[in-house]
């Protein structure tokens, strides 16, 4: 994410084949076959669940928490997904467009999150540290840097 | 099939709840469910869409009150009993007393992480040109078939638009019986929230699928 946020060209190839994008990184395998990143914008949020069952990428975000898999997420996701991401405690204002991606298939969903205001002097490194395995399921934002918090 | 792992839009489960640094495993047990799981997978005798349609085929009671790695070993032993791995004698002893089939394949310690590093590829090249382009209206069949169907009942019968097409990819519905794997090209489908819900629905929303060929009738 924080290449994708400080690195154009990473970022376009990201948004033209995840799989290989990510695999030049190092991560490859199970449940990674078939990646598609897709990238959060001023005006659109988006939001990643497998209803179906727990279909998750494992090779890059590891294994799915307990609360992915259960069925309060899962049922409410696609139809309630402003009230799910309140209970992360992340409210969307009301004019932000939600898309709620349903793995249905082999394709595995990895939410590219804006890179936070206040983070334009940092190094690739130090942006990485902003970034949260919920703020690549949608179901969190990429951190404040704390400088800027503090 | 309309089982209990079909739950979008289902209600009643109550808030999520995501745990502060939950750990990787809740239990000792749960490692050890993921390993038979993934072992016992690269026997070869039956693929991930078998063992999805194992999983769901369980008793909606028994679903909805296991956790996930619980559904996997009921699931499982469905699976190593069909294809001849175990007996109910075996289970109720809690050890080998019948002659079992021979695996094809074992997975050595030694391969795991080979084995986990390269995966299973699921796309497959298709001869056939794509039926529908980007941008095209479409509907979403409706069925209620018996089987292994990845079309969710919420997204059954709806009009939305093909965002973008994908490679062939192995045809869950047939390949979770045994069927072949009848590759068919995927599209993603996004539908406006306002088609799958109805009145009510989030006017911000929007929800895709992926949605393999023969799921998708021109609008």
């Amino acid at each position: 994410m924080a290449k994708a946020w400080s690195d154009a060209a990473y970022a376009d190839w990201l948004r033209r084949d995840a799989t290989a994008a990510i695999a030049s990184l190092g991560f490859t395998g199970r449940q990674g076959e078939h990646m598609q990143a897709v990238f959060n914008t001023p005006d659109t949020h988006n939001l990643v669940v497998c209803t179906l069952c727990s279909c998750y990428p494992w090779s890059v975000l590891g294994l799915p928490p307990v609360w992915y898999k259960a069925p309060p997420y899962r049922s409410r996701a696609v139809i309630d997904p402003r009230g799910v991401l309140e209970e992360f405690g992340l409210t969307l204002p009301a004019g932000t467009k939600v898309r709620v991606w349903d793995s249905t298939a082999e394709l595995r969903y990895l939410v590219v999150p804006l890179r936070p205001e206040g983070s334009e002097g940092l190094n690739e490194e130090a942006l990485a540290d902003l970034v949260t395995r919920d703020s690549m399921i949608g179901t969190g934002l990429a951190g404040v840097p704390a400088k800027v918090s503090a | 099939m309309n089982g209990p792992q079909d739950l979008g839009g289902q209600m009643g489960f109550g808030p999520v709840a995501p745990e502060q640094d939950e750990p990787i495993f809740h239990a000792d047990w749960e490692k050890r469910a993921l390993g038979v799981t993934l072992a016992t997978g690269a026997f070869g005798a039956w693929n991930i869409d078998e063992s999805r349609h194992a999983r769901e085929s369980l008793h909606p009671a028994t679903y909805y009150a296991a956790t996930y790695y619980e559904i996997w070993i009921r699931a499982l032993e469905v699976l190593l009993k069909r294809h001849g791995f175990l007996s109910e004698a075996d289970l109720a002893a809690g050890k080998a007393v019948d002659g079992a089939v021979a695996p094809k394949r074992v997975l050595k310690a030694a391969d795991v992480p080979a084995v986990l590093a390269s995966g299973g590829p699921c796309d497959r090249p298709l001869a056939a040109p794509a039926r529908f382009r980007a941008g095209e209206r479409v509907r979403t069949k409706n069925f209620n078939p018996t089987g292994h169907t990845r079309l969710p009942r919420y997204a059954r019968g709806k009009f939305g638009t093909v965002e973008a097409l994908h490679d062939g990819f192995v045809f869950s519905d047939s390949n979770a019986h045994g069927e072949g794997e009848n590759p068919e090209r995927l599209y993603t489908v996004v539908f406006d929230g306002s088609e799958v819900w109805g009145e009510g629905a989030d006017p911000t929303l929007t929800v895709s699928i992926d949605a393999w060929e023969s799921y998708l009738e021109p609008a």
